[in-house]
């Protein structure tokens, strides 16, 4: 019962709140959308946060997706001793790189007058619930030395399960208290992504690469 | 030949008193909201000194501009991948100390305050922390201090000789440099985009910058070698001088021009050649004001006329160009010249030099003085208007000397020396009485030339007036 509420229950509604957020924000609000820059402030931090931030996540969240979308291939790496070797300490890497990211970020938050007079709660409560997230992983990443060979053989399935609208908590049921948290922070994050800054993780501007320096718009648009 | 039109804008800065009614006037209308408050898109600064932000023409430090290299043209900060890289920390970004902590005081405390034996104080208050605050530093901190250690002798341009000049009281000159958005024909700050929210308009060449594509990545305010582009800490989106775009819609000339007291500014339509600015952009640095000037075309040009209405541009606007005193300041009298051309951007704002008195061993001179008289180096002028190529500011500074001297041998009725005044100077006599005509006597009409745009109506600009940005649909952020 507990198994389904956490597992089946709680995310779909996350997913929902997420999908519903992002439409509103899309259709509705387009100027709410920005990645909150607070480095006009101070930007000395920056570099001990936003990119030690950045990449520890980017290359935990890269083993997260590619974890999930291609189990086998992770799964013939387990069998590896120098493999695991190199992939748990890269992804502990990556993992207190971030930690360190979230740490400085919360702290110049708080310390940094400047930038805590325009902050709002919701900007604090995504660094809590990313701080919190990490912490976690990084605990189990510790914890449980399976967690990797686990991660590929059955989450890896469950997720599959709840995106293709087949859910069943079968596959992660019974779990330690601290992987279901930290199951369940994730889908809390992608809940919580449309109403904070997490939004510009949607804006990624990739198409900066493909196009040309100047923009020229033309009123008459038969021109 | 690819014809475009661009409005452009000639400032004459011997005529600048540094009264920052243009400022003024600006902020009133366009930034006077919460996150602008420390924005001017039209500032005057004192020069020598170190101008807002503090130093902008140093781009070893900002990293602002274009780059001449070996394949053609690139951003000084970077090329497309170091700038995706750096999109999670750029250090050549300017911050707040740059530019100032914008403040107010608390004004209601001198009503508000109970019987006492002293005077109520109205303390300032930051605008950022809502706290008491020591001011520092504020948008016009060094206003005419250009005899000062701390300013004048800061400007990057001069050399250490200039700067023991400059400390040498008897030898102190300044003098003023209104400057805003450049609209440049090749921004950088619209290249550095990463949202591809910058743009240039077809129809007249003003740079915006869309408030709903804008992602706040900020590159642009370090891409923009003028620092023309303000970020908005409150609404967490750029915005830059948008040329009053609701008034020269209309036909109207912007507030900086129309508010001018010293009437040193003309606007107009300027046609120039795509082609041929894609040749001047990678010329050499001493060659870029000639490299400019060949791009502008001549209006009164039927070739030009008949290119121009090939590619779009209306009767109106043509002929708007052809009677546009622009042409006659950049190109026929070559008196006006762009600030900073090293920078490659290649600003469609131009300006006059400025004349300055003579130094203090030529003083026994009468008339007109020379060239070498003047107290501003000719170097210093140069560093800022030809890429300092020093022959060429000298050719400008000697034209409007010989201005002065024909006008004066006329008035003297000195016919001899008036000839040969214009026998020897690169103006002919019909050109020096246009270019006097357009210093001491062109109307309002005449020197702001500005046609109807095919927007028409754009509502009332005073409506938008304490808006958040321009031209949005939807709904403004969470932050108030």
């Amino acid at each position: 019962m507990l198994d389904t509420l956490l597992l089946v229950v709680i995310p779909y509604i996350c997913i929902a709140v997420m999908l519903t957020g992002i439409f509103m924000n899309m259709f509705s609000s387009k100027l709410r959308i920005s990645a909150p820059a607070t480095g006009f402030f101070e930007n000395k931090t920056q570099l001990w946060s936003s990119v030690l931030w950045h990449y520890g996540i980017l290359t935990v969240l890269t083993g997260h997706v590619l974890g999930a979308v291609f189990p086998g291939f992770v799964k013939s790496l387990s069998g590896s001793y120098k493999a695991m070797t190199i992939l748990e300490t890269l992804a502990l890497a990556a993992g207190l790189s971030a930690l360190t990211g979230v740490a400085v970020f919360i702290f110049r938050r708080v310390a940094e007058k400047t930038v805590s007079a325009n902050s709002r709660p919701a900007d604090y409560a995504v660094l809590l619930v990313l701080g919190v997230q990490i912490v976690l992983g990084l605990t189990i990443a510790l914890k449980y030395r399976w967690g990797i060979s686990w991660y590929a053989s059955n989450l890896s399935g469950y997720l599959h399960d709840i995106f293709t609208l087949n859910p069943s908590a079968a596959k992660a049921a019974g779990m330690p208290p601290l992987v279901m948290a930290h199951i369940v922070g994730g889908f809390v994050l992608l809940a919580i992504l449309p109403f904070t800054r997490l939004m510009h993780l949607l804006y990624v501007p990739v198409g900066y690469l493909f196009r040309k320096p100047q923009i020229l718009l033309y009123y008459d648009k038969d021109k | 030949m690819e014809v475009r039109a661009q409005l452009s804008m000639v400032l004459n800065l011997d005529k600048c008193i540094g009264c920052h009614a243009c400022s003024v006037a600006c902020k009133n209308m366009w930034t006077n909201r919460k996150g602008a408050e420390y924005m001017w898109w039209n500032n005057v600064e004192t020069k020598p000194g170190t101008g807002y932000p503090s130093s902008w023409e140093d781009q070893n430090k900002y990293n602002g501009g274009w780059e001449k290299t070996a394949s053609g043209m690139k951003l000084k900060m970077g090329g497309q991948a170091k700038l995706f890289s750096r999109i999670f920390y750029n250090p050549d970004q300017p911050v707040m100390k740059n530019y100032y902590e914008p403040w107010t005081y608390q004004f209601e405390n001198l009503i508000n305050a109970p019987d006492g034996d002293v005077l109520p104080t109205a303390r300032a208050v930051s605008q950022i922390t809502g706290e008491f605050m020591d001011i520092k530093k504020g948008p016009n901190w060094d206003d005419d201090l250009s005899g000062s250690d701390l300013y004048a002798v800061n400007d990057p341009n001069l050399t250490q000789e200039e700067q023991q000049m400059i400390r040498d009281f008897e030898t102190v000159f300044m003098f003023h440099l209104p400057r805003l958005c450049n609209h440049c024909l090749n921004p950088a700050c619209a290249a550095s985009c990463p949202s591809g929210a910058i743009y240039k308009r077809g129809e007249d060449g003003i740079v915006l910058v869309n408030q709903e594509k804008c992602k706040s990545w900020r590159y642009c305010v370090t891409a923009c070698p003028y620092k023309k582009v303000y970020y908005n800490w409150n609404t967490q989106k750029s915005e830059k001088c948008i040329m009053c775009f609701p008034r020269i819609e209309n036909g109207e000339p912007t507030l900086c021009a129309q508010s001018c007291p010293g009437k040193i500014r003309s606007l107009g339509v300027l046609l120039y050649d795509l082609d041929a600015l894609t040749e001047a952009m990678t010329a050499d640095e001493k060659d870029l004001v000639e490299a400019f000037r060949s791009c502008v075309l001549d209006p009164k040009d039927p070739m030009v006329k008949k290119a121009a209405a090939e590619n779009g541009i209306t009767a109106e606007w043509i002929k708007a160009a052809e009677n546009s005193v622009i042409y006659s300041y950049v190109k026929e009298l070559g008196i006006a010249l762009p600030l900073h051309p090293e920078f490659r951007t290649f600003p469609s704002f131009f300006y006059v030099p400025p004349l300055s008195p003579v130094v203090r061993s030529s003083e026994t001179h009468s008339g007109i003085p020379e060239l070498k008289d003047l107290k501003i180096p000719a170097r210093l002028l140069a560093d800022k208007f030809t890429a300092g190529n020093v022959a060429e500011i000298e050719r400008v500074l000697k034209k409007l000397l010989d201005i002065r001297r024909y006008k004066r041998a006329l008035m003297l009725k000195d016919e001899h020396e008036a000839r040969k005044t214009a026998a020897e100077s690169l103006l002919s006599a019909e050109q020096m009485e246009k270019a006097y005509r357009l210093f001491t006597q062109a109307t309002m009409k005449e020197r702001m030339l500005i046609p109807m745009s095919s927007r028409g109506e754009d509502g009332d600009p005073y409506e938008k007036q304490g808006c958040t940005g321009f031209g949005i649909q939807g709904k403004k952020g969470w932050r108030k």
